[in-house]
């Protein structure tokens, strides 16, 4: 979040009536109203939506039926997990995702950081990986379910099918994008091809494959929907569709707000992550 | 030609590029001594093949014919006997001050205990000494240079090749540069060849300056510049140098100038 300077007279007026001139206080005054107004900027509409939501539904201008109102939601999740299978739920979507992703990580770094590397190895393998890449990861379900089975092995590789892919791409590209002058000046102190390889390359490429990954789990949890949903019985994209058939709404609503925390701390991590290895990127900035 | 006891030897170098359908003769025939300790400025228009020179030197691109010798020794490719400063500090941007000084040193084999160790000694010479752990974003033009030389110094080569290192400073920090660039040349006793199209500044820094034309004559014009240091430019003597040179340049022609005038309506 960058810094947000305000010039608000009116807070700047109340904060000085309350503190005199004690400029300290004043100081921790103002870097409070400016906090304050940074969040309202960010999280405003947030907060305005579910406000509204909230106000919608208690006050009946929504059907509560379909929409229920956040509080029954809150409560229905609450229950689900102390009381339901919610947990199970949640740890076997993990398990699914986790697995897939992960293969995916395994699978998508090296190739692409080989293939960026070698260009006939690029050239020779990019037409296959276009095709397989623009085909629906939905659309090849029933082929991996016929190879597979409805069990964990279909539902785990059709999501790795749809997460490979722009950690692959994002990976290549960000080899490619290696600078050459930076690759020069190691070459002049004599660097081997290794050398170039790990002290410029690699490092390079890490921007472009966090991009790969915050795009790679965001198809994973999508896969993991759709997946739980068409053939599953356990999992969140599962309770998802359940709840639904047997009109326990809040819960439902429970689920998918469950699947959006999900994808929000997964980016939330891999942005942490980023930042740790990036540190360059955003240390001191003058 | 007798190959100097110290110091680089050229002989014969000629290259060529081949571009499309176009073959272009960049260098012909430069044969070029340079003495241990000397500080050799190679100035000559865009175009010109300097920066080719220099970078053939390097051992970063390959003459089609002719030598290099390095003390009696004849020299190919890259070695760090020689190391190089860009016209661009070329700094690895995730890596700190001091890190980036300290890779050269681990690519010719140092363990990183004493690489580190050089690297801030060298950081040191180049005045950063506050600025170890700053990352190159944090630094302005000038300071990103100085890390390029205490790279280049680091690794103790005979020769420092310097391709316009000062090419996209500020006047004012190009002239205090180029006194920083003199105090280490003359306290590291080191051999200097730097590219430059900036006349006053190979009239200030260079004991010899080498003039390349574009229009591929086999002989390179060699001006020694025998003032003593450190140099005044408003000196007579400067000027008249720095008129000289102008003049192999066809630039000291008040008539071109005078008919850029006259053509304005």
């Amino acid at each position: 979040m960058k810094k947000v300077t305000t010039y608000d007279v009116t807070t700047r007026g109340v904060t000085k009536a309350l503190n005199g001139n004690n400029a300290r206080l004043r100081q921790l005054g103002q870097a409070l109203t400016r906090a304050g107004n940074v969040c309202l900027g960010r999280y405003g509409a947030l907060v305005a939506f579910f406000g509204l939501w909230q106000l919608a539904s208690s006050l009946d201008w929504l059907n509560v039926a379909v929409i229920p109102p956040l509080d029954r939601i809150v409560v229905a999740l609450y229950n689900a997990v102390l009381h339901g299978t919610l947990m199970d739920d949640i740890g076997i979507s993990l398990q699914r995702s986790g697995i897939a992703f992960g293969a995916s990580v395994l699978i998508a770094i090296p190739l692409g950081l080989v293939m960026g590397s070698f260009r006939a190895i690029e050239q020779s393998l990019d037409p296959i990986l276009q095709l397989f890449r623009q085909t629906s990861a939905l659309a090849v379900y029933p082929v991996f379910i016929l190879l597979m089975g409805l069990g964990e092995a279909s539902k785990i590789f059709v999501i790795f099918w749809a997460s490979v892919f722009p950690l692959l791409m994002n990976t290549i590209t960000g080899v490619q994008q290696a600078d050459s002058k930076l690759i020069e000046m190691v070459r002049v102190f004599g660097a081997s091809r290794f050398e170039v390889f790990r002290r410029v390359v690699v490092p390079s490429a890490i921007p472009s494959i966090f991009v790969g990954l915050r795009l790679s789990a965001t198809s994973t949890l999508l896969l993991l929907v759709a997946a739980e949903m068409i053939g599953a019985n356990r999992g969140i994209g599962f309770q998802v569709m359940n709840a639904q058939y047997n009109f326990q709404i809040p819960l439902m609503f429970a689920a998918i707000f469950l699947l959006a925390g999900l994808g929000l701390l997964a980016n939330y991590l891999l942005v942490a992550l980023q930042k740790r290895l990036c540190r360059w990127e955003n240390d001191g900035s003058t | 030609m007798t190959a100097i006891a110290k110091g680089l030897s050229v002989g014969h170098i000629s290259k060529s590029f081949t571009l499309k359908d176009s073959h272009l003769e960049v260098l012909s025939n430069i044969d070029l001594e340079i003495a241990a300790g000397e500080f050799v400025a190679i100035i000559g228009a865009s175009g010109s093949g300097k920066t080719t020179l220099l970078r053939i030197l390097a051992g970063l691109e390959q003459a089609d014919s002719g030598t290099i010798h390095l003390n009696g020794q004849s020299i190919q490719g890259v070695g760090s006997e020689r190391a190089m400063v860009f016209q661009e500090p070329r700094l690895l941007p995730w890596l700190t001050v001091e890190a980036n000084v300290a890779l050269g040193l681990e690519l010719i084999g140092e363990n990183s205990t004493q690489a580190l160790e050089k690297a801030r000694h060298y950081l040191d010479i180049v005045g950063l000494t506050a600025f170890y752990n700053a990352y190159p974003r944090q630094l302005s033009g000038g300071m990103a240079q100085r890390v390029g030389i205490a790279r280049g110094l680091a690794i103790s080569p005979e020769i420092l090749l310097l391709d316009e290192p000062l090419g996209a400073l500020d006047a004012m920090k190009k002239i205090r540069m180029q006194q920083e660039l003199e105090r280490i040349w003359r306290e590291q006793a080191i051999t200097m060849v730097m590219v430059t199209h900036d006349i006053e500044e190979a009239v200030y820094l260079a004991d010899r300056i080498v003039i390349l034309s574009s229009d591929q004559t086999a002989t390179l014009q060699v001006m020694n510049i025998d003032l003593p240091r450190p140099r005044q430019r408003s000196d007579s003597q400067f000027v008249a140098y720095r008129e000289a040179l102008l003049k192999t340049f066809h630039l000291n022609d008040t008539r071109h100038t005078t008919t850029a005038t006259e053509s304005t309506p």
